[in-house]
């Protein structure tokens, strides 16, 4: 394999990874509250900045993980117990518009208080040499990423379908009527399902920084739509559909860019909402998804 | 019937655009220039707000693309008004026949206009078979790919750095015949029979296709009517500020937008304009206070803040999705 | 003298703005089967999702004798209720459908942790419906109408109830299959559970209850021991289709 190629699938795959990160928690967050949830993508946002405050503080980078996890899920706790769940039963486009909302409000807010200045974000200089694999190379934090997230989503899983509590947020999202009345406490359980979802998204931002190395409080909207992307393709509300989706969407993305044209690049974007558009159109429970759920 | 409405009909709205035009001319004697064009841009914002509660408010497809729309008026116009000397210095790449014509303002928007209803047109053929959310994020969609191309088809829209020094061929008179133009048309189709099929489309799709109506053309009609009005507004605007930049309308803008219908009511055109007024009178207050404090960002807090306010305490706006009697009576005819 | 294990009085419910239920009031006896019957519509599912806490009454009352002492359901959580020994199994079934068997069988068991208590209610909804043993692991989804059923039953019984609320049993089932699963509703109540059947089927449920209630419009209106039903002429002509 020439190192081109391998370069351009290693920086899909780390992209990828980013993106299975954000819309994991983003279709088990609509799988459970049929909620397009717009604010999730600021999660990346508050992981990145509170990643570069403790990096500041010269916190351990095991440590820094852990708590951006913490800090993400209570941010995402907090966003469902204050705002989502009081409006639980309204009308879905109510629920989105409500989410859109919030995302202003966090970004906005970060603009306040962080200014809107792009802030240099490194991963320690170790992180950023390149490891020699036969007659190929990539870069450590490139292969951190996929490697973490590996480890991030095999944790999920087992507390999605290894653990009682998962089961139970596996009920809620089928069938909530039926699962309070199985004496599941379902605000606690959707609330569960909002804490995980947002550490991973904030796990996501502390990556984020490192793999394009500026960040600012504006930058939640890209991973944001992008996870609804991909749980497009993957198939809304399925949590491997969600994983599936965002490694595909990373790899097509960089092969867009690195095989076309260099003239076509800043087309990426344009290229990625016609590619939701059109399977929104063609294949609307996703691609991996075999049942077929209302898209209304 | 010949039954007393009292002081109704054209009558009354011919009285009120008195009153409005009256008031337009007051302030453009007694304000400073930075208020009057301000007030263009309420009367813009008026427009923006009422066109978009065409689509998401009769008609129930909840569209976030005005700014898409926008984007394409703002360059379209902007492009056809700007004189062929300046053509040759910023956009040099053009195609020889936009390079020499030179349109008046009227038919540059007129044009900007129909360019932006073709667009709608040919997004709205796959994207209005989506409901509820989906629409939502698609159109969002097209926010992205709309400036995506404008950053990127630099022969026609000098990329990132976007378009400057266009000629500034608008004022407060044409944002308010505009205003007036599209407040009309929507109160008017609210209360014809083509807007009762639109609204019925919005309550119960499928009984409205039972009954005959085609919840597709309709919603069609209703996306296309609200991007034309768009675009033009986009023009409007770009010969009020001179600037337009990829950027210029983005999701934000949106989001303001639908933060307009809904806190005035999803459904009421009145409800729209006094929205619409209100937060653009908000932003504009709370900016010395951002700028004395370096707080960027606490308007549009503000506005979020708000609409989630309404969202919890009045889910359905400040007036519902009806209008005021006055307003029932002079478009309502019999029906009132 | 029989303990009262569910007691209802003049209980008034809303939907939105309809008035479902108009003033009921019932009661269920320890170790007795009582069966609500009534046409579509008159306000059965109603009254099992306000006693299972899913609906707030407007006024009245309705207090269940607990594990741990009296549970008042106009306020008490769904959870509470649920721990407290009322289990409901619901109208439609409403398995989990992409759970596993087991795990829909664990979801009953939810809030119990004496895991082997809770092995020994499974053995016993095991040798109840052998199917679910040897489907264990299949989606729910993919079980038959009746199969589902067994499950909804299984299921509820695994949260170990005091009083089991069973909606519709029959409904959109074959007749051999209702057979059967009335067979094991017989059952059940020899083997000591309280239950309170709600039917359409009232040839059926008049057939196995102790007692019933008639529900109309959201009016109890005849009420009396399953055999004293059975013979009411209205009851004949209303629920049982018969001629005179």
């Amino acid at each position: 394999m020439s190192q081109y190629v391998f370069q351009q699938i290693i920086n899909g795959l780390a992209l990828g990874s980013l993106y299975a990160l954000v819309a994991i928690g983003f279709s088990m967050i609509y799988g459970i509250v049929r909620l397009i949830n717009f604010a999730h993508g600021d999660l990346v946002m508050i992981g990145a900045f509170t990643t570069l405050a403790l990096v500041g503080y010269g916190v351990p980078w095991p440590l820094i993980l852990m708590f951006v996890l913490l800090v993400g899920a209570l941010a995402g706790m907090t966003i469902e117990a204050t705002v989502f769940r009081p409006m639980r039963g309204a009308q879905q486009v109510t629920g989105f518009i409500a989410t859109l909302a919030v995302s202003i409000v966090i970004q906005n807010t970060g603009l306040m208080i962080l200014s809107g200045q792009p802030r240099n974000f490194l991963f320690p200089a170790f992180m950023r040499q390149r490891v020699q694999i036969g007659t190929v190379s990539a870069s450590l934090t490139d292969l951190t990423i996929i490697g973490l997230t590996v480890v991030l989503i095999a944790l999920l899983l087992v507390i999605v379908y290894r653990t009682r509590l998962g089961t139970a947020m596996r009920a809620t999202a089928d069938n909530l009527a039926a699962a309070r009345l199985m004496g599941i406490a379902v605000n606690r359980t959707i609330l569960t399902a909002f804490a995980i979802g947002s550490a991973l998204a904030a796990a996501a931002g502390l990556l984020w920084g490192g793999k394009f190395g500026q960040i600012d409080p504006l930058l939640g909207f890209a991973p944001g739509l992008k996870a609804f992307i991909a749980c497009v393709i993957g198939g809304v509300g399925s949590i491997g559909g969600a994983m599936l989706g965002g490694y595909l969407l990373g790899l097509a993305e960089v092969l867009f860019v690195g095989l076309l044209p260099p003239q076509f690049a800043g087309y990426r974007d344009v290229f990625v909402f016609t590619l939701l558009i059109v399977i929104l159109l063609l294949k609307p429970s996703g691609l991996f998804v075999r049942h077929v759920e209302e898209r209304a | 019937m010949a039954v007393d409405r009292g002081f109704t009909g054209p009558l009354a709205g011919i009285a009120i655009l008195g009153a409005g035009a009256a008031l337009v001319y007051g302030a453009q004697m007694a304000l400073s220039p930075y208020l009057v064009t301000l007030l263009a841009i309420m009367l813009i914002n008026v427009a923006l707000a009422v066109s978009l509660n065409i689509g998401n408010g009769l008609a129930g497809l909840f569209s976030l693309g005005h700014p898409a729309f926008m984007t394409i008026g703002a360059y379209a116009s902007a492009i056809l008004t700007f004189p062929p000397g300046r053509k040759d210095f910023m956009l040099p790449d053009l195609p020889s026949f936009l390079m020499t014509t030179q349109l008046p303002l009227l038919p540059a928007l007129a044009v900007a206009g129909m360019i932006g209803a073709v667009v709608a047109f040919l997004v709205g053929l796959p994207v209005l078979r989506l409901k509820g959310h989906y629409l939502a994020v698609a159109t969002l969609g097209l926010i992205v790919i709309v400036q995506g191309l404008a950053t990127n088809w630099t022969g026609l829209t000098r990329g990132g750095s976007g378009l400057n020094g266009i000629p500034r061929l608008t004022g407060i008179w044409w944002c308010f015949g505009f205003a007036v133009l599209v407040v009309y048309t929507a109160l008017r189709l609210k209360f014809s029979s083509l807007g009762r099929a639109m609204m019925a489309t919005r309550e119960n799709a499928l009984a409205a296709e039972s009954a005959g109506v085609s919840t597709y053309r309709i919603r069609m009609l209703a996306f296309v009517l609200g991007a034309f009005f768009a675009a033009v507004a986009g023009g409007l605007m770009v010969h009020l500020i001179t600037v337009v930049t990829p950027r210029s309308y983005s999701v934000v803008l949106a989001f303001n937008l639908v933060a307009m219908v809904v806190i005035g009511g999803t459904g009421s055109i009145t409800g729209s304009i006094v929205a619409a007024v209100a937060l653009t009178g908000l932003s504009e207050a709370v900016r010395p206070l951002e700028e004395r404090l370096g707080l960027y960002g606490l308007s549009q807090v503000i506005v979020a803040l708000g609409l989630l306010l309404v969202l919890f305490f009045r889910p359905n706006g400040l007036l519902g999705s009806g209008e005021p009697r006055f307003v029932r009576r002079i478009f309502g005819g019999s029906l009132a | 003298m029989a303990v009262q294990m569910l007691e209802v009085h003049d209980l008034h419910v809303f939907r939105g703005a309809t008035h479902v239920l108009k003033g009921i009031s019932l009661d269920v006896r320890e170790g007795e089967m009582a069966a609500l019957i009534g046409a579509n519509g008159a306000g059965k599912s109603t009254t099992l999702q306000t006693l299972s806490g899913l609906l707030r009454p407007r006024s009245g009352t309705a207090v269940f004798r607990g594990t741990s002492g009296p549970v008042d359901l106009t306020r008490a959580a769904p959870e509470r209720i649920v721990g407290e020994g009322l289990v409901q199994s619901p109208e439609g079934r409403q398995i989990f459908q992409s759970l596993s068997v087991a795990e829909n069988l664990a979801m009953g068991a939810y809030l119990r942790t004496d895991r082997n208590e809770v092995r020994r209610t499974l053995e016993r909804v095991h040798d109840l419906f052998p199917i679910l043993k040897e489907r264990a692991s299949a989606a729910g989804g993919t079980l038959s109408g009746g199969e589902q059923m067994m499950l909804a039953i299984g299921r509820a019984l695994l949260a170990q109830p005091r009083l089991l609320l069973l909606d519709e049993p029959s409904l959109g089932l074959a007749p051999q299959m209702i057979e059967r699963i009335f067979d094991v509703i017989a059952t059940l109540k020899q083997q000591g559970t309280t239950i309170l059947l709600v039917e359409q089927n009232a040839a059926m449920a008049l057939d196995i209850a102790d007692r019933a209630y008639v529900l109309e419009n959201g009016v109890i209106t005849l009420s009396g021991t399953g055999p004293e039903l059975a013979g009411n002429d209205r009851v004949r002509r209303a629920y049982l289709g018969m001629a005179q």
